[in-house]
């Protein structure tokens, strides 16, 4: 076990790297830079030739990777090209609002699916099972953004009930929390409900019926068990994705997190800033990733087998 | 008499033959058309088709959809302007049934694009393993790792804002997906006894990766895409809303959302059209999808 979760981080150095190098020669091609970013229209080319020659612009895009890989080894992720502030400390700060926002949607999107999806499973082709599959046909279609400007319609504007934007408050978190959850639970209760249907028929959960096991706790402890493996892998995939890809969210609720962050970076061409923010939710997401590898392992026992081979 | 028998006979048996040989296509059609959901979804999106092609010669573009009438601006949705008019006066119906062009042209070009390079891929790596297909599955692994969204961010910002750029944007996250798919249903056929029979016939190995291999593995592909259009659409449309794709005033729905997110104070109406558009026409994709799903590959079927 200790030694699969060693290789899988060891796995992820390359990943990185590729990431970073990456990133790095996109941004190259950019047009614009920092230096015209951080001084305005007005710089004359001196003082652009200056800025940049302070933060080593001038050197090839290459040599500009090599430093950063070195200080990467070092634990330095570098300095903002506009703000000067260090790159780690700012996502640092950024960090607990994406965090914030990432687990409530998501939190709140696998306790409405589970009861879902078991229950159009248990009720398979009656109309709670048809309803439940057509909500989440529409939560599925749904652009993101849209149903944010519609529910700050609804809740901010026409009711007066929730703030529009910003994060002063757990008042701030509803919306944007309810706007992620949406999307996560049309994925989430469409897979509980397929992958219920799946063990339910199965002739364990008869047995376990016929040893006089009450239909609640054969859904529960014998159905429900079984049939999570899938459900654990997309609540896995769905957190991850919100960690990473809140940026849209982020931008209708004025929510500070990281993909906000990220997203001003690319349009101030602010190359260190882009690329660390990146090694670092990637980072995240993959730990994330492993987490859940490790959770399958204690929810069945079959898999931590392999896991040791 | 007795020839009249045999020709009988023979179009018994050659019409026995014809069922026989129904082809797999016709088999997915049958299948497809069984199913409510999917045809629904195929009468949306033809819908939507339908009136984008009668946009064309009902609205014309300079005048109706692009052209400013601000004596008109700002106004709610009536007979003459049945979706309401937005803060430059342009009528929305007009804008809305004219941005149905943009997101389904480039999320089909998209998806095509994916497509190709992901198939290409998978196929080089699930035919030929080693070193071709360790190279091939860690690029993979690098783009995976980037989310999707932020990747298609970077990429416009770097290499411009227009409408190849966003096609070529959106595909490169897509790519990844269609070349774990691709390798792994490649992999299923590559030791098959009929590629092996090619080999030894003397083909080489062009011939039997595109005319062998790879015919005989597109079913997953083909599943995996068409369940990737709607997924593009909303990629597109959320670009196009943050400011990064199509911008104003071509009539996108992303890019219309966008600017009427400054007017909902009031407004509201201004945004809800273009969100719907949007939506319907996802549904419309989502469940020819599930629908694609459900007919090639039954074992999926939930």
């Amino acid at each position: 076990m200790i030694r699969y979760i060693l290789k899988r981080l060891l796995m992820l150095i390359p990943v990185m790297i590729g990431v970073s190098l990456f990133i790095f020669i996109i941004m190259d091609f950019a047009p614009g830079d920092a230096a015209m970013t951080a001084l305005g229209d007005n710089a004359t080319e001196q003082q652009l030739f200056e800025y940049r020659q302070e933060r080593g612009l001038n050197d090839p895009v290459f040599v500009r990777y090599a430093r950063y890989m070195l200080g990467i080894v070092r634990g330095d992720l570098g300095t903002s090209y506009i703000t000067n502030r260090n790159v780690l400390q700012t996502y640092l700060q950024k960090l607990p609002y994406t965090l914030e926002l990432a687990f409530s949607g998501t939190l709140l999107a696998v306790f409405f699916s589970i009861i879902l999806g078991v229950i159009a499973a248990l009720r398979r082709g009656t109309i709670i099972d048809s309803s439940v599959m057509i909500l989440a046909l529409i939560g599925l279609s749904m652009p993101l953004f849209w149903l944010g400007l519609l529910l700050i319609i609804c809740f901010s504007l026409n009711l007066g009930l929730l703030p529009p934007g910003g994060a002063e408050g757990i008042e701030y978190l509803v919306l944007p929390a309810v706007t992620l959850a949406v999307a996560k639970m049309a994925l989430l209760t469409r897979t509980t409900r397929s992958s219920m249907l799946e063990v339910i028929n199965e002739d364990y959960i008869r047995t376990a019926r016929a040893k006089g096991v009450s239909k609640k706790d054969a859904v529960r402890k014998h159905a429900l068990r079984n049939a999570l493996i899938p459900i654990i892998t997309a609540i896995g995939i769905e957190l991850g994705s919100s960690l990473g890809g809140s940026v849209i969210v982020e931008t209708v609720f004025a929510w500070p997190g990281v993909g906000r962050l990220i997203v001003d970076s690319i349009g101030k061409r602010d190359t260190p800033m882009v690329t660390g923010c990146l090694i670092l939710t990637t980072m995240i997401v993959a730990m994330l990733l492993l987490i859940v590898d490790i959770i399958y392992a204690y929810v069945d026992p079959r898999i931590k087998g392999q896991y040791s081979k | 008499m007795q020839s009249s028998i045999v020709k009988t006979q023979n179009r018994v048996i050659r019409a026995e033959g014809k069922i026989r040989s129904r082809g797999m296509w016709a088999e997915v059609w049958r299948n497809f058309r069984k199913s409510f959901g999917a045809m629904l979804g195929l009468f949306i999106v033809g819908m939507i088709v339908v009136a984008a092609v009668a946009g064309n010669f009902i609205f014309d573009y300079d005048e109706h959809v692009v052209g400013q009438n601000v004596s008109e601006s700002k106004q709610e949705p009536s007979a003459k302007h049945w979706f309401g008019t937005d803060e430059y006066g342009r009528d929305i119906f007009a804008r809305v049934i004219w941005g149905a062009r943009y997101s389904i042209s480039i999320g089909f070009a998209s998806v095509l694009l994916s497509s190709l390079v992901g198939v290409t891929l998978g196929a080089l790596a699930g035919y030929y393993g080693g070193v071709t297909e360790t190279i091939i599955m860690r690029l993979a692994d690098i783009f995976m790792a980037v989310p999707p969204i932020l990747l298609g961010i970077c990429l416009v910002s770097a290499f411009g804002q227009n409408i190849f750029m966003l096609v070529i944007a959106v595909s490169v996250s897509a790519i990844p997906a269609m070349t774990r798919v691709s390798r792994a249903s490649v992999m299923t056929v590559r030791d098959m006894e009929f590629v092996e029979a090619a080999r030894a016939a003397g083909a080489n190995d062009i011939v039997i990766i595109f005319r062998h291999v790879l015919i005989n593995s597109l079913a997953p592909v083909i599943v995996q895409a068409t369940l990737r259009i709607s997924g593009t659409i909303i990629a597109i449309a959320a670009l196009s809303f943050i400011g990064l794709g199509i911008t104003a005033p071509t009539p996108e729905w992303g890019a219309m959302l966008s600017s009427a997110r400054g007017y909902i104070r009031g407004h509201s109406y201004m945004a809800l059209f273009p969100g719907l558009a949007i939506m319907i026409t996802v549904m419309g994709f989502n469940l020819i999808g599930d629908g694609v799903r459900d007919s090639l590959d039954p074992k999926l079927k939930k």
